[in-house]
C-alpha cells in the first residue's frame, strides 16, 4: 500500500521530465514550418518526425522589406524545395527588435542558417566567428554577374552576399506646398534646404516643414536624417583603425545642423514621437521628407519631387543601403545553404522580387531596372555620392546610443557637444 | 446628526467623492472602449471617429489572425496558460501537503528557504536562466515558458489554507487503511478546491500577461505568444491603427470574458498574491 | 520508528518536484547572476572573470544612471499616487455602500485594467497619447488647452508612463483596501457614530490606522512592482525619447539582448536585486517601529 503511495510520487515527479522530453525533441527545429500548428505539448514532440525522411532542413530569417514579403517568399521557396528535395523554414522578423532576434538566437544557437544582415550588424558576428566566408561555393562565372559582389567583403572574408544595394535616402518634397511657398525647385545645399523650410514655415505654419522619424523603437533615421550631414560637413563614423571619429569640427556641424531644425521648428515639436514621415507627408501636413527611393509607390495623388543629395559644407553624400544574405557557421549543410543563396539572388527572382514586394534597383547584371523611372538616371548619375556605412565593433549599439543622445539634444537635455562627447565616451568605456 | 440636513444623507464632500470615483471608473474603462470601436475601423490616424467605425468590417481581425500569426500566438497562449495553471496547481498543492501534513528534518528552515526565494524578482534571474534554457535546449519550446511560473508563492499559499484541514481527518482515513495517494487526491484536493481555484485564477493572469521572459525566451515566431506578437504588431503595416487595437482587442479579451463570468473568483485569486508580500 | 521515516520519505517525495524547480529557477541562477556580475561574457565565449570592473563602470555608465534615476522618479510617483487613490476610493465606497447600489460594479470596473496585459494597456494608451490626433489631445482641444507631446517630451514621457501605471494597479489596491476596511469590526465604527465623529474622523481615527498593515503591504507590493516594471515602458516608449524612460530592467535587458554583454546585465541584475532587498528591510524596520508605537 505505501509503496504505492511512492510510485504516485514518482509518477508526478515524471511529468517533470515528461515535459523536459518535449523540449529536447523540438531542439534544433526552431520553425516547424508554417501552416502546421501544433496543438498540444504532446504534439511538440512530433518535431523529431520532421527531421527524418532523408530531407536537409534550412532556417532562413528576413525582414519585412515589403508588406507580401511572407507570401512572396514561401511562393519562390516552394520551387526551390521541391528542386532540392528540402524544406526551408522562411520567419521574418520585424525590423523593430531586429538586432535583438538575430542577437538571442545567434547566442542560444536558435538562429538561422541564412539571415540577412545590415552594415551595422557584421562587425560582432563576425568577430564572433559566427559567419562563414562562403568564396568557395561560389564560382569565378556566377560572382561575375553580381554587380557588387566585392562589397560583400568585410574585415577579412567573403561573408557577405549583397542582396539590396541602393535605396538611397533622397529628400521628397510636396511641390504644392513648396510652390506655394514660393519656392520652385528641391534644394540642393544645406542652405538652401533651411531657406526651403524658413519659407514653408513663414507661408502655412499649419505645415511641418520637415519630418522625420526621431521618435521610432530604432535608429533608422540616422541613416537618411544624420549620416548625410555628417559626411556632407567632412566627417567619418570611424577611421580605418575602428576609432569613433564622430567627436570632431565636422560631427559638431552635423549635430548643429540638427539642432538648428528642430530649434527654429523646421522639424515639429512632435517629432521626438514621430515614428511614420510618410502618413504626414501624405496627409499633406508635411512638406518634407526623407527616405528611400522605393517610397514613391505610396505616394499616388502626390506632386512630389525629390532632390538626391544636399551638398554640405564639404562634400555631398547620402546614405545607400547595402544589406546582404549571410551564411552561418552553425549551418549543417552549408552547401545547400549557398545554393539557397545563389537562387534567391539570381535574376528571375530578383526580378520577380523587385516588381511585385519592393522596388530596390538590381544587384545583377542582366536585370533590367522596375523601379520609379526617375531614379533610374539618378542611380547612374550620382553613384559618387551614395555611401554605405562603416562596418566596426559594436555599430548598432553605439548606434542606438547616438540616436538616445540626439532624442536628448532635442528635447534640451544635452548640447550638441555633449551629444558626441557622451557618445564617443560611451563607446570607448562600454563597446570597444 | 447635524449632517442630516443634507439629502439622502450626502454632504457636498460626498457627492464629490462621488464624482472623482465615478470619472476614475470611466476613466478606466474607456480605454478598453476605445480599443474596441477603433478595432473596427481602418483609421490612419489615432483620433477615433464614429462614422468610421464599421461593425460588419471585420478585416482588422482576420488580419492579424492570419498574417501576424495571431491564431498560432492564440494557441500558443493558451497551451502555455493551461500548462502552467495545471503544473502550479499539482507542484504546489504536493509541496503545501508535505509542507504542512508530512514531518521531515529540516522541514521549517527548507520553508525559510522558499519564503526568502520569493524576495528574488524574475528580472534578475532571467539571465542566468537563459542561459541554462539554452544549454538545456528549452528555448522555443512550450516547456521553458510553462516551469518557470512556477514558485514558491503557490506552495506558501496553500500551506496557509492546509491549515484548516483537520489532522484527525487524514489519520483516521489512514487507520481505515486507505492508500496515501488517496487521501491526497480524494480527502486533501477537494478540501483545498477554493484556493486553487485562486491560485488557477492567478496563474492565469500572470501566465497569460507575462511579457518579457517569452520575448526573450522565443526566437522562432511559432512560438510567440499573444503578448510578444501583439508587441511587434505596430510596424509592419503602413499605420493603420484598427489593426493595433484588434490585436490588443485579442490579447484582453481572454481574460476579460472570463472575468465577467467569474467576477469573485477573480478578485479573490488576484488579491490574494497581496499575500506574497 | 519505522512509520515516522516512511512520513519523512512521502514528506520530501512530495516536496521534491517544487524543490527542484525552485532550485533550479530561483537559488542557482541567483548565484549563477552573481558569478557573471563578476564576469565578462557572452553565451559565444567562456566567461572571463574580471573582479569588480563591470560595477566599476557601472558607476560611471550614464545610461544606467539614467534608468536608476528614471525609476526613482517612477517609483516616488506611482506608490504615493496609487496608494492614496486606492485608499481613498475604498474608503469611500465602503462608507457609501449601503446607499451607494453600484458600489460593487463601480469596483468590478475599476479592476478591469488590473486583468489586462501591460502590453495591451500600453499599446492602446500609446494610441491614445499620440501627439497628433491622439484621444487625449483632441479632448484637450475640446477645452481649448493646448496639444502636450506626451510621449515625446521629457517630462511627460516618463509622467505617462506613471500614469498608465498607476491607472492600471489603483483598481488592484483598491481591492485590497476595500477587504482590509471590510474586516475592520462595525462596532468600532458604531461606537465612533454614536460619539457623533463625522465620516472623516472615522477615517482619521479608525480606519488608516487600523490599515496600518494593509498599507505595509501596498507600499511593498508598489516598490517591488514599480522597480520591475519594463512592459509598459518598452511598449509605449521604447525607453526614449532619449532616456527619459529608460528603467533598471529594460537597462538589463538592452544590456544583455542588444549589446551582447551578458556579465554586465548580471551586474546591472544584481544591483537592483540589492535594491529591493535593502527597501525591504528598511521598510520592515519602519513599519515595525511605528506600529509598536502606534500600540
Amino acid at each position: 500500500m505505501r509503496r504505492k503511495a511512492v510510485v504516485f510520487m514518482v509518477t508526478i515527479g515524471m511529468m517533470l521530465g515528461v515535459l523536459g522530453g518535449c523540449g529536447d525533441a523540438r531542439n534544433g527545429d526552431t520553425g516547424s514550418g508554417p501552416g502546421q500548428p501544433e496543438t498540444g505539448e504532446e504534439n511538440a514532440g512530433s518535431g523529431e518526425a520532421q527531421d527524418t525522411g532523408g530531407k536537409s532542413e534550412l532556417t532562413l530569417w528576413l525582414p519585412p522589406n515589403g508588406e507580401n514579403e511572407e507570401e512572396f517568399w514561401t511562393e519562390k521557396l516552394a520551387d526551390f524545395e521541391a528542386e532540392n528535395n528540402c524544406e526551408v523554414h522562411l520567419e521574418i522578423i520585424p525590423w523593430q527588435n531586429y538586432e535583438e532576434k538575430y542577437l538571442t538566437g545567434v547566442n542560444s544557437s536558435n538562429g538561422p542558417d541564412v539571415g540577412y544582415m545590415y552594415m551595422e550588424m557584421f562587425y560582432d558576428y563576425i568577430e564572433m566567428g559566427a559567419l562563414t566566408d562562403f568564396d568557395s561555393y561560389f564560382t569565378q562565372e556566377e560572382k561575375e554577374n553580381y554587380l557588387y559582389y566585392d562589397m560583400g567583403h568585410l574585415v577579412d572574408g567573403q561573408y557577405a552576399l549583397p542582396f539590396v544595394v541602393g535605396n538611397a535616402r533622397v529628400i521628397y518634397g510636396n511641390m504644392d506646398i513648396l510652390n506655394e511657398a514660393g519656392v520652385t525647385k528641391m534644394p540642393e545645399t544645406t542652405e538652401e534646404f533651411l531657406e526651403v523650410c524658413k519659407a514653408v514655415k513663414e507661408s502655412n505654419p499649419e505645415v511641418y516643414p520637415f519630418i522625420d522619424v526621431w521618435g521610432a523603437a530604432n535608429y533608422v533615421v540616422l541613416n537618411g536624417g544624420f549620416w548625410p550631414f555628417l559626411w556632407g560637413a567632412g566627417g567619418a563614423i570611424v577611421d580605418e583603425n575602428g576609432n569613433m571619429t564622430l567627436d570632431s569640427e565636422a560631427g559638431l556641424e552635423a549635430v548643429e545642423f540638427l539642432h538648428t531644425l528642430y530649434e527654429e521648428g523646421y522639424l515639429p515639436e512632435t517629432v521626438t514621437s514621430c515614428d511614420d514621415s510618410l502618413t504626414p507627408f501624405k496627409n499633406g501636413e508635411a512638406a518634407m521628407f526623407i527616405s528611400g527611393t522605393v517610397i514613391p509607390a505610396e505616394l499616388e495623388g502626390i506632386r512630389w519631387d525629390y532632390s538626391p543629395v544636399l551638398q554640405g559644407s564639404k562634400a555631398a553624400e547620402t546614405f545607400v543601403a547595402c544589406d546582404s544574405l549571410v551564411l552561418f557557421e552553425s549551418c549543417k549543410n552549408k552547401e545547400l545553404a549557398a545554393k539557397l543563396m545563389k537562387y534567391m539572388t539570381s535574376t528571375d527572382v530578383m526580378t520577380a522580387w523587385h516588381k511585385q514586394v519592393v522596388q530596390f534597383p538590381p544587384i545583377n547584371k542582366d536585370e533590367e531596372y522596375v523601379g520609379d523611372e526617375r531614379f533610374e538616371v539618378m542611380y547612374r548619375e550620382y553613384a559618387d555620392h551614395f555611401k554605405a556605412t562603416p562596418v566596426f565593433k559594436g555599430a548598432g549599439a553605439i548606434y542606438d546610443i547616438l540616436y538616445k543622445n540626439l532624442q536628448s539634444m532635442m528635447m534640451g537635455d544635452l548640447t550638441p557637444k555633449e551629444v558626441l562627447e557622451e557618445t564617443t565616451d560611451y563607446y570607448n568605456t562600454n563597446i570597444k | 446628526m447635524k449632517k442630516r440636513k443634507t439629502v439622502g444623507g450626502w454632504t457636498p464632500l460626498s457627492v464629490l467623492g462621488l464624482c472623482l470615483v465615478i470619472l476614475f471608473a470611466v476613466v478606466c474603462a474607456a480605454p478598453f472602449l476605445y480599443m474596441f470601436l477603433m478595432s473596427f475601423t481602418q483609421s490612419k490616424t489615432p483620433a477615433l471617429r464614429l462614422a468610421d467605425i464599421d461593425f460588419t468590417d471585420f478585416s482588422n481581425y482576420i488580419q492579424v489572425f492570419t498574417r501576424n500569426g495571431f491564431f498560432r500566438a492564440t494557441l500558443n497562449s493558451c497551451v502555455v496558460v493551461i500548462g502552467s495553471c495545471v503544473l502550479n496547481c499539482v507542484i504546489s498543492s504536493m509541496a503545501a501537503y508535505g509542507f504542512e501534513k508530512k514531518n521531515f528534518p529540516g522541514k521549517e528552515a527548507l520553508f525559510q528557504i522558499y519564503l526568502l526565494t520569493l524576495m528574488i524578482p524574475g528580472q534578475v534571474t532571467m539571465i542566468p536562466v537563459f542561459i541554462m534554457m539554452d544549454q538545456m535546449h528549452l528555448l522555443n519550446t512550450y516547456t521553458s515558458l510553462i516551469i518557470t511560473i512556477v514558485n514558491a508563492f503557490g506552495v506558501f499559499l496553500i500551506r496557509q489554507f492546509m491549515k484548516g484541514v483537520p489532522d484527525e481527518l487524514l489519520e483516521s482515513a489512514q487507520i481505515d487503511g486507505c492508500p496515501e495517494y488517496r487521501i491526497f487526491i480524494q480527502i486533501v484536493i477537494p478540501l483545498i478546491k477554493p484556493v486553487l481555484v485562486s491560485l488557477v485564477i492567478f496563474t492565469f493572469v500572470n501566465s497569460w500577461n507575462s511579457f518579457l521572459w517569452p520575448l526573450i525566451a522565443t526566437t522562432s515566431s511559432e512560438m510567440y505568444t499573444l503578448t510578444v506578437s501583439l508587441s511587434l504588431l505596430k510596424l509592419l503595416d503602413v499605420s493603420n491603427f484598427g489593426l493595433i487595437m484588434a490585436g490588443a482587442s485579442i490579447s484582453f479579451l481572454v481574460p476579460f470574458v472570463l472575468y465577467l463570468f467569474l467576477q469573485r473568483q477573480f478578485v479573490e485569486g488576484i488579491a490574494l498574491s497581496g499575500i506574497k508580500g | 520508528m519505522k512509520r515516522k521515516r516512511l512520513e519523512a520519505v512521502e514528506g520530501i517525495l512530495y516536496v521534491l518536484p517544487s524543490l527542484l524547480l525552485i532550485l533550479l529557477f530561483s537559488v542557482i541562477p541567483i548565484f549563477a547572476s552573481t558569478y557573471f556580475g563578476f564576469t565578462k561574457y557572452n553565451i559565444m565565449r567562456p566567461a572571463e572573470f574580471l573582479g569588480l570592473e563591470n560595477y566599476r563602470r557601472l558607476l560611471k555608465d550614464s545610461y544606467v544612471a539614467a534608468a536608476f534615476k528614471n525609476t526613482a522618479v517612477y517609483v516616488c510617483l506611482t506608490v504615493p499616487v496609487q496608494t492614496g487613490m486606492a485608499l481613498a476610493f475604498a474608503a469611500f465606497l465602503a462608507e457609501k455602500r449601503a446607499k451607494l447600489k453600484m458600489g460593487g460594479f463601480l469596483r468590478s470596473v475599476m479592476f478591469i485594467p488590473v486583468i489586462a496585459s501591460g502590453v495591451s494597456a500600453a499599446a492602446v494608451w500609446r494610441v491614445i497619447l499620440n501627439a497628433d490626433g491622439g484621444m487625449l489631445n483632441e479632448l484637450l482641444k475640446v477645452f481649448h488647452l493646448p496639444a502636450v507631446n506626451w510621449l515625446g517630451s521629457r517630462f511627460t514621457a516618463l509622467l505617462s508612463v506613471c500614469l498608465v501605471a498607476v491607472w492600471k494597479n489603483v483598481g488592484y489596491f483598491l481591492v485590497i483596501y476595500y477587504a482590509g476596511i471590510m474586516g475592520i469590526s462595525r462596532e468600532i465604527y458604531e461606537s465612533a457614530r454614536v460619539d457623533g465623529a463625522s465620516a472623516l474622523q472615522r477615517f482619521w481615527r479608525i480606519t488608516l490606522p487600523m490599515l496600518r498593515p494593509v498599507t505595509y503591504l501596498v507600499v511593498t507590493l508598489g516598490i517591488i512592482w514599480s522597480f520591475q516594471v519594463f512592459d509598459i515602458s518598452y511598449m509605449m516608449t521604447g525607453g526614449g525619447p532619449g532616456r527619459s524612460t529608460v528603467t533598471l530592467v529594460m537597462a538589463i535587458y538592452n544590456a544583455a539582448f542588444k549589446e551582447g554583454r551578458m556579465g554586465y546585465a548580471c551586474a546591472v541584475a544584481m544591483v537592483l536585486f540589492v535594491v529591493i532587498l535593502v527597501i525591504n528591510m528598511v521598510e520592515n524596520v519602519f513599519f515595525k517601529e511605528k506600529g509598536e508605537n502606534g500600540k
